[in-house]
């Protein structure tokens, strides 16, 4: 028997499904091919593994740790609703309204600015003659 | 205590009863989860989830069902979502390690291997690889072949924690040892 038709073979053989006569066959052949017998033992040892399982120890602490887990759950349910409103609907209605004031702001500032301008340029276009020097001391006296 | 009081206790709020519940079934939901986790800190953690649900909804346990099912198929779900989300963690890690470069930490665990004896190397490996065909197979063929294999339920254990029925647990068990012995194969063909 080739190894080809061995491989094929070795599950059906390592679950007791064949017929005798091949069993017998895959059997002896398995017992002088060595690295035919190589996977078969190790399919053998890891498969059988399975039933190696770790048993593990209960935790004591775990009822107090579930009970303070359900405490802390019974605390966020008792807090108040408004709180989830508030971050989920005001705090963007805020955030926009802020902007909103901001934007107003700064468009009020510029047109300010723009006045101020206008004010600061008529000042200086503006020219105030002095014309004291000009008057005769006896004119000033007697207007009064 | 009976599991039909247990459950009346519960639904009263009786936090004694929920305690001797959690006392007398915390080996089996542990190990259950442990079977499908194979790490004792997850299995903890899931273990504890499993009873804060049941104490969060018991008023859905039918009556006239077995509790001991009723856990067991908490118990793999809560398992198997804990794999899928670990999963997606796994992959975000990864991804945080290819960029951060930790490739180091790698180098420190395989120097720590070569300490341990050859025996428990192979040991070690055998196990990882039966794990890994294992977490390989399809949803239902893993419980069933789990709960079968690790942790001696009944085919008709199994149909009822499954909702499926006896010929259809026979065949994903059969299908699930098939495809764990073949995946097992092909490794070892490979080396």
């Amino acid at each position: 028997m080739k190894c080809k038709t061995v491989h094929t073979n070795l599950i059906p053989y390592f679950n007791n499904e064949l017929q005798l006569a091949q069993k017998k066959e895959i059997k002896k052949h398995i017992e002088n091919c060595e690295a035919c017998n190589y996977k078969y033992s190790q399919l053998e040892i890891t498969f059988n593994l399975i039933a190696k399982k770790e048993v593990l120890e209960p935790d004591p602490f775990l009822y107090m740790r579930i009970n303070r887990h359900l405490a802390n759950l019974q605390n966020e349910k008792n807090q108040p609703v408004y709180n989830a409103f508030y971050i989920r609907a005001l705090q963007p209605a805020l955030f926009s309204l802020v902007l909103l004031v901001s934007i107003w702001g700064s468009l009020k500032l510029s047109s300010i600015s723009s006045v101020k301008g206008s004010l600061l340029k008529t000042q200086t276009t503006e020219f105030y003659f002095n014309d004291l020097g000009h008057e005769k001391m006896e004119v000033l006296l007697l207007k009064d | 205590m009976t599991d039909k009081e247990l459950i009346e206790g519960i639904l009263n709020k009786n936090q004694a009863t929920f305690k001797i519940l959690v006392d007398k079934y915390q080996s089996l939901v542990l190990n259950t989860c442990n079977s499908f986790l194979h790490n004792k800190t997850f299995s903890e953690d899931v273990t504890q989830e499993v009873f804060i649900e049941v104490f969060l909804s018991i008023h859905k346990f039918k009556k006239e069902a077995k509790l001991s099912t009723w856990l067991y198929r908490i118990s793999v779900n809560k398992s198997l979502n804990f794999i899928r989300d670990n999963k997606k963690n796994n992959l975000f890690k990864s991804i945080e390690n290819f960029f951060l470069g930790e490739g180091n930490q790698e180098l420190q665990i395989s120097d720590n291997e070569h300490e341990t004896s050859e025996n428990e190397a192979i040991q070690k490996e055998r196990i990882e690889l039966l794990h890994q065909s294992i977490n390989a197979l399809s949803k239902n063929q893993k419980v069933a072949f789990t709960l079968h294999k690790m942790e001696d339920l009944s085919y008709k254990q199994i149909s009822e924690v499954m909702n499926l029925s006896l010929s259809s647990v026979e065949g994903l068990i059969h299908r699930a040892k098939i495809n764990v012995q073949r995946e097992i194969l092909s490794f070892y063909k490979k080396k």
